[in-house]
């Protein structure tokens, strides 16, 4: 009799540990997965940039990867856009492109869904074709790659969608040179010290401001440079960043190094000079500002107002005594 | 009448033909005298010049590139397969492929070894062809001389391409070139071909016969199989993709060497890179939830809410007046080098049901729970406000930098409306209402390549005691997309 309620008892045991077992895997392992759930892509390349004549087509790879840990469901779209700021920023339209772009992908066209395992990388292969006649002009789209949510039911919630896009900047030219054309909007100094005279502080270092508008039927990148020249015959080069100046747009284009010294005296002649694509001087404009110790002769009045201060309140407790 | 518009269609087509097939005028600088003058490349690649980074011996077909930031090319990116190399002193070498940025093989292996450093290039070579009109009368006897950019005394024309620092001192090989390669205008004879000694090669074309102006000439430069060496692209400061571009002079003089006229016109000789150009760059994106007891924008996820990548799950929302919070990560990396921007937008407010919203603003008593204003009645997507009083119902984010300083606003930042005063601050903006037409408004962004740069989006919401029970729901998308 005792040994059947000793067996009995060894199998409840047995039982409960399979229980225990299957609920810490199940509650674990199960809750990990949840949390540690991220939505993760990546798309090659980012940003295109195409010159083509009219009649003629060119194919694009592209690569978007799911580094996440779900397969996901896809969709794409070619949206067009303009600039939405000096940044370099898009602003994407609600407008509709040319039937120009399509997939050549032999199991997959643009606009159609697709699933993308976790970890896998799907290739699609983007042809632009642009037909004879074709107005010469820039035409900006991104390719992008949406995520298809899934099922949301049963409590008040936001579902999020990530969305992944990369820009074409696709410029039409039957010659393959199309006319630049630009206007240098401002071109100054933005850490001023002393309201809006030309005049720093020694210590810092000066940061231009240029701003460079695309008057012309087509982008281009500024090439040039901003060359400060000091009474000492000091000089400091600071090539411009060639960054992309889209049309009727204007652009906040910066410099790749900075003025290397640690202390400026006097007065710098600062010139910008840069050609469209071409490194050229067609584009200058000049500045001079001042550069003084200003919070050093501040320090400087100050302990002399200072030591004038303790030595007049001295005098004054001499006297007294 | 048939025949006529076919001859017309025929004129056109071969007009147009023309044109197309004509290889292009690279820009010219027109000077006031000499008229429609242009110089045609018609090889406008750049040479390939670069070296070897460590020594190889005979029969190695493996070459590795000189990366030491003073050579021309230091990369395959300009070296295709079939294209004719030199190694040191190993001539007519054919390029069989490319094996990554640094290192290509060689079809055939190397007759003689060749030491580290060695010089490793691929000439361009072609035909230069000069056109002008004059504009003076030029007598018999007189000539018209082309001046052409020339590299260092010693160094144009021993058919080898050449590399200095700058397009100033550098130029073409002139590649043995005698008069049998030139073609003068008809009447004229090739008189001299010089290569030139750090002054520019010379080719001097000799008026047999006078011409009056306006006259159209043209001399070609490298006919006959023997082609000028194009330059490979200068040392310094040379980005691939952008032209390099040099001077030639022409000038047309009388029989006394006195000029008549003159012009300087360019060339532009360019990497292999006809019509397109991709930036060879990447973009990641990740949406993450943040998991119970975690804190985001100064602020613990609420109770039984945990957000995952694809949701933000309120649940019930059983207290009114009360805020509720929860938040998703977002993670970016680029090596874009003008950066990334990231945009939320929501396809509409919440609506009961999923039902729509009509308007920004539509609330309770359309069964929405309406985007909230803040505490000042003042925020919307692009402008931010205080929201730290939970009767002021409805939904808004905030931001928090996790890593880098992409976030367009912070939660406990003064910047807006937003006093920022205090780290229980929530300063918050609306999401942008695609129903409503609104205009997507960055929440992340950066102007230079970033590497895992991290945002907490931190959700709110509150609503009335008499929100009518249901389940809401709408739809948040964020758009990553690199900067141009």
């Amino acid at each position: 009799m005792q040994k059947v309620k000793l067996h009995s008892k060894i199998q409840n045991f047995k039982f409960l540990i399979v229980i225990f077992i299957f609920s810490f895997l199940f509650l674990n392992l199960a809750t990990k997965a949840t949390q540690a759930q991220s939505l993760s892509l990546s798309i090659w390349p980012p940003l295109l940039e195409v010159m083509m004549q009219p009649g003629k087509s060119i194919t694009q790879v592209y690569k978007l990867k799911n580094n996440g840990e779900t397969d996901l469901a896809f969709t794409s779209s070619i949206v067009p856009f303009k600039p939405a700021d000096e940044l370099g920023n898009i602003k994407l339209e609600n407008s509709r492109l040319p039937p120009w772009f399509s997939f050549q992908n032999a199991n997959l066209d643009l606009s159609q869904k697709f699933l993308l395992k976790a970890g896998e990388t799907q290739e699609v292969v983007l042809k632009i074709k642009v037909p004879e006649q074709t107005l010469e002009k820039d035409y900006h789209a991104t390719l992008l790659f949406e995520t298809i949510p899934g099922v949301f039911l049963g409590q008040s919630g936001m579902q999020t969608q990530a969305k992944i896009g990369s820009n074409i900047l696709l410029t039409v030219s039957q010659s393959g040179q199309p006319l630049k054309k630009a206007e240098i909007v401002k071109f100054a100094i933005r850490n001023l010290k002393i309201r809006q005279l030309p005049i720093i502080d020694s210590f810092t270092k000066p940061q231009f401001l240029l701003r460079i508008k695309n008057t012309g039927p087509a982008l281009f990148k500024p090439a040039g440079a901003i060359t400060a020249s000091g009474w000492f015959g000091q000089k400091y080069v600071l090539n411009l960043l060639p960054e992309n100046v889209l049309v009727n747009s204007t652009r906040l284009v910066g410099c790749e190094n900075q003025i290397d010294a640690k202390f400026l005296l006097g007065p710098y002649k600062t010139k910008v000079e840069f050609g469209l694509d071409t490194l050229e001087t067609d584009y200058s404009a000049e500045i001079t500002f001042f550069a003084l110790p200003i919070k050093f002769i501040l320090g400087i009045i100050i302990a002399v107002v200072v030591i004038w201060f303790v030595k007049a309140k001295l005098g004054v407790d001499k006297r007294l005594l | 009448m048939k025949k006529k518009i076919l001859l017309i269609l025929v004129a056109l087509f071969a007009l147009a033909g023309f044109f197309f097939l004509r290889p292009k005028k690279i820009s010219s600088q027109i000077y006031p005298s000499l008229t429609s003058a242009s110089a045609t490349l018609s090889n406008s690649r750049l040479s390939f010049y670069g070296a070897l980074d460590v020594g190889v011996s005979a029969g190695a077909t493996t070459i590795v590139l000189d990366t030491d930031g003073t050579r021309a090319d230091e990369s395959t990116s300009h070296l295709f397969p079939n294209d004719t190399v030199s190694v040191g002193p190993n001539d007519n070498f054919t390029v069989g492929g490319i094996i990554d940025a640094t290192t290509f093989f060689l079809a055939d292996g190397l007759t003689v070894g060749a030491d580290t450093g060695a010089t490793i290039y691929a000439t361009q070579s072609g035909t230069l062809t000069v056109a002008v009109t004059t504009v003076s009368d030029i007598p018999a006897n007189g000539d018209i001389i082309v001046t052409i950019a020339d590299p260092p005394s010693g160094e144009g024309n021993d058919k080898a391409p050449d590399s200095t620092s700058s397009i100033s001192t550098n130029g073409f090989d002139f590649n043995g070139i005698t008069t049998a390669n030139i073609t003068c205008p008809t009447n004229w004879t090739a008189e001299s071909a010089t290569a030139g000694s750090g002054d520019g090669h010379t080719v001097i074309c000799n008026a047999t016969v006078g011409t009056t102006g306006p006259t159209a000439l043209e001399v070609a430069i490298g006919v006959g199989g023997t082609g000028l060496i194009n330059p490979a692209a200068v040392n310094v400061g040379h980005t691939a993709g952008v032209a390099d571009i040099y001077t030639i002079n022409v000038k047309t003089r009388d029989a006394s060497n006195n000029t008549k006229d003159e012009v300087d016109v360019k060339v532009a000789p360019v990497e292999a890179v006809l019509v397109s150009a991709t930036v060879d760059e990447t973009l990641s994106f990740t949406v993450a939830g943040r998991g119970a007891g975690t804190t985001s924008c100064g602020k613990g996820a609420a109770t039984g809410i945990v957000s995952t990548a694809t949701s933000i799950p309120w649940a019930v929302l059983s207290s009114a007046n009360t805020f509720y919070d929860t938040a998703q990560q977002l993670t970016v990396s680029t090596n874009a080098d003008a950066g990334y921007a990231v945009t939320i937008e929501e396809n509409d407010q919440m609506g009961k049901n999923g039902k729509a919203c009509s308007g920004a603003d539509a609330g309770e008593a359309v069964n929405c729970i309406k985007d909230t204003t803040c505490d000042g009645a003042a925020c919307d997507e692009d402008e931010e406000d205080d929201w730290e009083t939970p009767a002021n119902n409805g939904l808004g984010i905030s931001l928090e930098d996790e890593t880098d300083s992409d976030a367009v606003f912070q939660y406990n930042v003064e910047s807006g409306g937003c006093e920022g005063v205090a780290a229980t601050d929530f300063c918050a903006r609306q999401i942008a209402d695609m129903a409503a037409s609104e205009t997507k408004a960055n929440i992340m962004s950066n102007t230079a390549p970033v590497s895992g740069s991290s945002v907490y989006v931190c959700y709110r919401i509150s609503i009335s005691a008499t929100q009518p029970a249901g389940y809401y729901y709408n739809k948040v998308k964020y758009t990553c997309t690199a900067t141009f």
